[in-house]
């Protein structure tokens, strides 16, 4: 009995109660709720960002068109906990090759189906969707502190030297230019070759290289842990700026250069569902990335050649 | 997802799995992700060391050994190995088995790259063309060799996992093997 009256008195990110009358957890703004808008953004990554394996993609887009076509199957906790099975199921299928946000799909739809079940059903999601985002830049940061080669700056020489992801980025701020990446790309083509008795390869490394290493390791590790920290402290710090803001403002600058698209739109989708109601600005901020970040998947490499013709005129 | 975390941290710090993967967050935290890892595997005959090419159907346990290396998974990989017929080519070869494959149409797109990387070394002269070239290849389903290919006898194989690092003193790449099988193999009749 204490225990429930010192929870009750706990301040909450998202602490309106669910009216009553409502279908789907909030009143209905233009005919669509929060959950309803929720879980169709979440259905859209399932429709989208999941695991090739064949019956994974069968069994999600499946579920998805049909959670997009008729409301009342979206809102069963039933469909998100198949949801989060399939999606599981396929990560450790293929766990070689799984990418985080993979898991991190699986685990939204989990707390989709929880949160359906719960009594206060839009708070619930909101909670699950905050802990989550703190926790996943939680461990990021935790990986990152406890790296040494990323904390001496090896990890963004080397991003910056041979990834052909960070290659406009090298170009325009460490003066990494088509022929030194050809060149370090080769060396290292080199060292794994399947037939190579090589143990060292020398890479090129321009002059410039160094100060966009210098900021690209402080300023990653500096914004990933304001964010766990905004996020997990959110019922203490009422400053939506601070979580909402940097959040939107790490999915638009690092998604522009590394196009893991998928970890964009679920930290999006997530970022929406935590806004609390009186942030409606926020959660069109949130619905724009979200739509960008689609928008962006579709012609990643078009849309970074034009952004880097720009700068450099 | 914490237990699930902590799993993986322990097991990255443990048995060499990849940070970047395993659901703990580690990626973009350090350059051992899984293509920073690669795995090399040679043959012995007659005291001389024969690369051998893995083919596309173990291909997955490749991929797997990298990500977590492991002494069970090698060895694993270890028995694919010694039971397949390894066959000793050459460029020709590789173009006749190219012509005879595009043929019978069951060309796949990888054996069109592995073409165009031999023609493009060929025509740059980067590698010596012919009889000294060390192309291997491992005959699958009920493949027979491409005459005049040989059929290697081989004595023991070795499959080493590698990791590079950055080195920022080089500037360098700078590789360490992380797990090493050798396995003697059985002479036929034996």
């Amino acid at each position: 009995m204490a225990r429930r009256s010192r929870k009750a008195a706990t301040p909450s990110v998202s602490s309106n109660p669910e009216p009553s009358g409502s279908s789907n957890g909030e009143p209905a703004a233009h005919g669509v709720g929060t959950l309803d808008v929720c879980a169709m953004l979440a259905l859209v990554i399932l429709l989208l960002h999941v695991d090739e394996t064949w019956w994974v993609r069968l069994s999600l887009t499946a579920l998805a068109i049909s959670g997009l076509l008729f409301p009342s199957i979206r809102l069963r906790w039933e469909v998100w906990l198949v949801a989060a099975l399939v999606v599981l199921a396929g990560d450790l299928a293929n766990w070689e090759s799984a990418d985080n946000h993979k898991f991190l799909i699986g685990y939204w739809c989990l707390a989709f189906a929880c949160a359906l079940r719960a009594e206060r059903r839009v708070e619930t999601l909101a909670t699950a969707a905050r802990w989550m985002i703190a926790l996943a830049f939680g461990l990021a940061v935790l990986w990152k502190l406890s790296s040494g080669d990323y904390l001496d700056g090896s990890f963004f020489s080397y991003e910056l030297l041979i990834d052909p992801r960070f290659a406009n980025v090298a170009r325009l701020f460490g003066g990494v230019t088509p022929d030194v990446l050809a060149a370090n790309a080769a060396a290292r083509a080199s060292l794994i070759a399947w037939d190579g008795t090589l143990t060292s390869v020398a890479l090129e490394v321009p002059g410039a290289l160094r100060p966009a290493v210098l900021f690209l390791t402080w300023w990653t590790l500096a914004i990933e842990v304001a964010i766990a920290l905004g996020f997990a402290l959110a019922p203490r710090l009422r400053a939506a700026w601070w979580r909402n803001g940097l959040l939107l403002l790490f999915v638009a600058a690092v998604y522009a250069i590394a196009p893991v698209i998928g970890f964009g739109s679920v930290l999006t989708a997530m970022g929406y569902a935590q806004c609390r109601e009186d942030e409606r600005r926020w959660r069109i901020a949130y619905l724009l990335g979200f739509i960008l970040l689609q928008a962006y998947r579709a012609s990643w490499s078009v849309l970074n050649d034009a952004v880097v013709r720009v700068l450099q005129t | 997802m914490v237990t699930v975390a902590v799993g993986q941290m322990g097991l990255a710090r443990m048995a060499d799995l990849s940070p970047w993967k395993g659901a703990g967050f580690g990626m973009f935290s350090t350059v051992d992700g899984v293509d920073a890892r690669f795995v090399r595997v040679t043959g012995m005959r007659q005291g001389a060391v024969i690369p051998l090419r893995l083919p596309p159907s173990l291909e997955q346990r490749e991929s797997r050994l990298r990500t977590l290396p492991s002494a069970s998974g090698l060895g694993a990989l270890a028995d694919r190995v010694a039971a397949g017929t390894w066959e000793q080519i050459s460029l020709g070869d590789a173009m006749r088995r190219y012509q005879k494959q595009r043929d019978e149409g069951r060309l796949e797109l990888r054996d069109t790259r592995a073409l165009e990387e031999l023609r493009r070394a060929a025509s740059q002269g980067s590698r010596p063309v012919g009889a000294s070239l060390p192309l291997t290849r491992m005959l699958e389903g009920a493949e027979t060799a491409t005459p005049p290919g040989e059929v290697l006898a081989l004595e023991a194989v070795e499959l080493v996992v590698w990791r590079f690092r950055f080195d920022p003193a080089g500037p360098a790449l700078r590789a360490e093997p992380i797990q090493v099988l050798r396995r003697p193999l059985q002479p036929e009749g034996s």
